[in-house]
C-alpha cells in the first residue's frame, strides 16, 4: 500500500511510475484480503471462493508486470521517468495527456487494463462472506436472481438462506407444501361445452405438466431452500396473474340443485345444497369422500371448525347438525330453533346460529349442548359474526346487534340502516363492525363509542344490496348485486376504486395474496381483480349460458386453488364445482 | 457598584466550557489523527479500546495503533464518525430485508472510487462501525439494483466463468513452459561438462 499511497498523496494523479506501485498494491491487497478473511472466521467454502477469485487479479498482474520489465531494461525510459518526477502535478497531467496522444491503441488498451481495477471492484468475491451478505441484504429477489447469473462465486453467496429468508417474511409468501392435483377429477379438465377457461393450457400439453408437478422438490430446494421457497411463491403469484392455468377439475354432485354454501379447510371442500345434503370432497384427489345425509330440508349455511374436525350445517328443517370430518358421521343434532337456520359463525368449538325465528342460539359442538338464546331482533337474523366472546348479528329488522355470548345480553343495538342488513364483518381487535344493507349503503361502526357516535363511516355508491365484504387494515372490499366491486378507505370514508366488468349481481368475493380479489357473479363469470391498481387482471371462468340462466353461486379459494359452484335456476347449466389449480413445485 | 460589576464579569469569564476529550489514533503508515470521545462511540472497537483509559491520562498517552488501516482510509472513517457523533448505532436484524436509506451528506461522502470504497468497508468491518458499514453496503447494492448479469460483470470487473477457466488454463500452461525451460537448462549443463 505504502508506495502507491505516497505517490498519490504527492501528485494527486496517475503517473507512469504507478505501474510498479500498482503491482505492489495488488500483491499487498491480496495478502491483506487473506488475512482479513481468516480474522473474520470465514467458512472453508469462502476460502475456496477466495482462491478462485484471486485468478482475475493474477490475470491483471501478468499484464502489469510486462511494462515493469521493459522499464528495467531501458535506460532511456529510466531517464524519462526521472524527468517526469521533477514535474509539478499539472505539468505531469499535461505530459501524460500528450503521451497518450502519441501512443498506439495497443498500448492504450493495455493501460486501460492497468487502470480499470481502481474503478471497478468485485466486492462480493473479495470481501468476507458476512460483508457480501450485508450488501445482498439490500437487494430484491429479482435483483438477487440476476446476481446469481454473474459468476459461480456470486451464485454461491447469493443463495445463502439468510438472505432469502428475510424476503419471505410477508405473510402472502407462505404456502402449504406442493399438492398433487393430478388424480380423480384432475385427470380431466373443467373445459367443456359451455364452459370457457381463458388461458387454460391445451389439454394435450397437460401430461407433461402433470409429470413435472409430481417432482415437488427440485435442485434449488436441495442446495438453497429459502431461495426455492421465494421462487415458488413468486411462481404461484404469476400463476394467478398471468401464466396459463395448468390444471382444472369438475366435481359433480347435487344434481340439478342449488349449491347454497361452500367452505374450504386445508384439503377439504364442503358444499351444502338445497337437495338436503352436504358433500365432503378431497381437493387434491379430486373426489368426493362423504355425502352427509340426515337433514330433511335444504341446507342454507355451513361452517368447518377451525381445528378442522367438525362440519356444522343449518337447514330449513330448523335443525343444526354437527358432523365429523374423519368419517362423515353425524355427531349431534341441535334442536331449538323454530324456523330456518340461516347463518352461523364459530370460534373454537362454540357455535352461534342465526335463524328466521328472530333468535340466535349459542352451542358447544363438542358436547352438543345448548348454552344460550339471544332474544332481541324483531325479524329474521340474516348474518352473524363471532369472536369467541362477542356476537354481532344483522337482521331483516334493519338493525345490527352486539351481544355477550356468555350472558346472552344485548350490549348495543346499532341503528341507521333503513332496510335489511345482508352482510357483516367484525374485527374484534378494533371493535369494528361493517354492515351491508339493501338500503345500498355500507356502514362502519365502532361500538365502543358513545351512543349516537358509533357510526364512524357511511359508505355510499353501491345501488343494491352488498353480498360480501372483506377488510384488511383500513381497506374494505365489497361486492354488490349492482354488479360492481368497490374498494373503500374506511378511515377516510371514501371509495378508492370502482371495478366494473360483471354484467349481473355479484354473488361472492374472496381476497387473497397482497392485492388480488376474485369475484363470482350471476352473469356466469369469475373475474380476478387487482384492487391496488383498480383493474381487471383476467377472467378465470366464463359460462356460455351466462346471461341465459347460467350463474356462479359461490366462490372460495386457498392461496393456490380456486373453487366455484356453478349452476342455474332454469336447468340451462348443470350443477357442479369447478376447481382451478395455481400451485407450483419447489424449483 | 463598580466592584460588583467587575465581579460579575469575572464570573462570566470564568464560566467553564466543556471541551471534548480527544483521543489519538495512528494508522499503519504512521499517520496520527484525533477523534473525539463522542465520535468514538460510533466504533465499537475503538469504544472498547478507550473504555479503560482514565480521562486525565489521555493527553499524555501514545496514539492508539490501528495496524490494519491505512491513513487515508482511517481519516475518512474518523471524519464520518465525527459527523455522526451522538447518533444511535443501527440494530442488526437479518430476519427482515434491509431498509437502509442513505442521507444526502453520506451519499456525497461515499462518491469515491470502488477501490477506496472497498477499503473503507473492510476498515468498517475491522473497527466495527455499523452505521458506515450499512451505508457502504447500501451504496454497493445500489450499483447492482436493476442491472443485467452482463452489466454487473462490467461494473464489478468480473470475468465470465468461461474467461476465468481460460485464464486459469493459460496460467497453467505458462507455469509448465517455465518448468520445461528450467529442465532444459539443467540438461544443457551436464552436456557441456561432458
Amino acid at each position: 500500500m505504502w508506495p502507491r499511497n505516497d505517490v498519490h498523496m504527492d501528485d494527486g494523479s496517475m503517473t507512469p511510475e504507478d505501474q510498479e506501485p500498482v503491482t505492489d498494491n495488488d500483491m499487498e491487497y491480496n495478502d491483506n484480503g487473506e488475512e482479513s478473511s481468516y480474522s473474520n472466521g470465514s467458512s472453508s467454502s469462502y476460502n475456496a471462493d477466495k482462491l478462485s477469485s484471486s485468478r482475475p487479479l493474477q490475470h491483471k498482474l501478468d499484464l502489469s508486470a510486462s511494462p515493469s520489465r521493459n522499464n528495467d531494461l531501458n535506460p532511456r525510459v529510466e531517464h524519462l521517468i526521472a524527468l517526469f518526477k521533477d514535474l509539478s502535478s499539472a505539468e505531469q497531467m499535461d505530459a501524460f495527456t500528450r503521451l497518450l496522444q502519441e501512443s498506439n491503441m495497443t498500448n492504450i488498451r493495455q493501460l486501460r487494463a492497468i487502470i480499470e481495477p481502481h474503478f471497478q471492484r468485485d466486492f462480493l468475491s473479495c470481501l468476507p462472506v458476512e460483508l457480501g451478505m450485508k450488501i445482498l441484504h439490500n437487494l430484491t429477489g429479482y435483483d438477487l436472481l440476476k446476481v446469481a447469473q454473474v459468476s459461480k462465486n456470486w451464485k454461491l453467496i447469493s443463495e445463502i438462506d439468510k438472505i432469502w429468508k428475510s424476503l419471505g417474511v410477508e405473510e402472502f409468501k407462505h404456502h402449504p407444501d406442493p399438492t398433487d392435483r393430478v388424480t380423480g377429477a384432475w385427470q380431466g379438465t373443467a373445459i367443456a361445452a359451455g364452459v370457457t377457461i381463458p388461458d387454460h393450457i391445451q389439454p394435450c400439453d397437460l401430461n407433461v405438466h402433470r409429470f413435472l408437478k409430481l417432482q415437488k422438490f427440485g435442485d434449488i430446494f436441495e442446495r438453497a431452500a429459502d431461495k426455492s421457497r421465494y421462487l415458488r411463491a413468486d411462481k404461484i403469484e404469476k400463476n394467478w396473474n398471468a401464466n396459463p392455468i395448468m390444471g382444472s377439475a369438475v366435481l359433480r354432485g347435487h344434481e340439478d340443485h342449488v349449491i347454497t354454501c361452500m367452505q374450504i379447510h386445508d384439503d377439504v371442500l364442503v358444499t351444502g345444497s338445497d337437495d338436503n345434503t352436504l358433500k365432503v370432497w378431497c381437493i387434491d384427489k379430486g373426489e368426493v369422500m362423504y355425502t352427509l345425509v340426515g337433514h330433511t330440508g335444504g341446507v342454507w349455511t355451513s361452517q368447518i371448525s377451525q381445528c378442522g374436525r367438525y362440519i356444522v350445517s343449518g337447514s330449513t328443517d330448523r335443525t343444526v347438525k354437527v358432523w365429523s370430518t374423519v368419517d362423515g358421521s353425524l355427531l349431534h343434532t341441535l334442536q331449538g330453533h323454530t324456523s330456518t337456520v340461516r347463518c352461523m359463525a364459530m370460534a373454537g368449538s362454540i357455535l352461534v346460529t342465526g335463524s328466521r325465528d328472530t333468535t340466535l342460539r349459542v352451542w358447544d359442538v363438542e358436547s352438543g349442548r345448548h348454552l344460550a338464546t339471544l332474544h332481541g331482533h324483531h325479524a329474521a337474523v340474516r348474518c352473524v359474526q363471532f369472536d369467541g366472546t362477542t356476537v354481532v348479528s344483522g337482521g331483516y329488522d334493519f338493525t345490527v346487534k352486539i351481544w355477550n355470548a356468555h350472558t346472552g345480553r344485548c350490549i348495543r343495538t346499532l341503528t341507521g340502516h333503513n332496510n335489511r342488513v345482508y352482510s357483516l364483518l367484525f374485527e374484534s381487535e378494533r371493535s369494528i363492525v361493517c354492515s351491508g344493507s339493501l338500503d345500498t349503503s355500507i356502514r362502519v361502526w365502532d361500538f365502543t363509542r358513545p351512543e349516537g357516535q358509533e357510526c364512524v363511516a357511511l359508505l355510499q355508491g353501491h345501488t343494491s344490496l352488498t353480498s360480501g365484504m372483506q377488510l384488511r387494515g383500513n381497506i374494505l372490499v365489497s361486492c354488490n348485486a349492482d354488479s360492481h366491486v368497490r374498494v373503500w378507505d374506511i378511515h377516510e370514508g371514501t371509495c378508492v376504486h370502482m371495478l366494473s366488468g360483471h354484467r349481473s349481481a355479484i354473488t361472492s368475493l374472496q381476497w387473497f395474496g397482497r392485492n388480488m380479489v376474485a369475484t363470482s357473479s350471476d352473469d356466469g363469470t369469475v373475474k380476478l381483480w387487482d384492487i391496488e391498481r383498480g383493474a381487471l387482471i383476467r377472467d378465470l371462468v366464463t359460462l356460455d349460458s351466462g346471461g341465459n340462466g347460467g350463474c356462479i353461486w359461490r366462490l372460495c379459494s386457498t392461496s393456490t386453488m380456486l373453487a366455484c359452484a356453478v349452476g342455474s335456476r332454469n336447468n340451462t347449466e348443470e350443477t357442479k364445482v369447478i376447481l382451478l389449480d395455481f400451485d407450483a413445485v419447489y424449483p | 457598584m463598580i466592584a460588583e460589576a467587575a465581579a460579575v464579569e469575572v464570573q462570566a469569564n470564568e464560566a467553564p466550557v466543556v471541551a471534548p476529550i480527544m483521543y489519538k489514533v495512528e494508522s499503519n503508515d504512521g499517520k496520527v489523527f484525533e477523534i473525539s470521545d463522542e465520535a468514538v462511540k460510533q466504533s465499537n472497537i475503538l469504544s472498547n479500546l478507550i473504555s479503560t483509559c482514565a480521562p486525565e491520562d489521555v493527553a499524555s498517552m501514545d496514539p492508539i495503533p490501528i495496524t490494519n488501516v491505512i491513513g487515508n482510509i482511517l481519516k475518512m472513517v474518523i471524519e464520518w464518525c465525527e459527523k455522526h457523533k451522538g447518533e444511535a448505532l443501527p440494530v442488526e436484524d437479518d430476519s427482515v430485508p434491509k431498509h437502509v436509506n442513505v442521507p444526502e451528506w453520506d451519499t456525497n461522502f461515499l462518491k469515491i472510487d470502488n477501490d477506496v470504497l472497498f477499503d473503507l468497508i473492510v476498515a468498517c468491518n475491522y473497527l466495527d462501525v455499523p452505521g458506515l458499514m450499512n451505508y457502504g453496503c447500501k451504496i454497493v447494492a445500489m450499483m447492482a439494483i436493476g442491472k443485467s448479469p452482463d452489466e454487473l460483470r462490467i461494473i464489478f470487473a468480473i470475468p465470465t466463468d468461461e474467461e476465468d477457466e481460460a485464464a486459469e488454463r493459460a496460467a497453467k500452461e505458462k507455469a509448465e513452459a517455465e518448468k520445461k525451460a528450467i529442465t532444459d537448462k539443467d540438461a544443457a549443463e551436464p552436456s557441456t561438462s561432458k
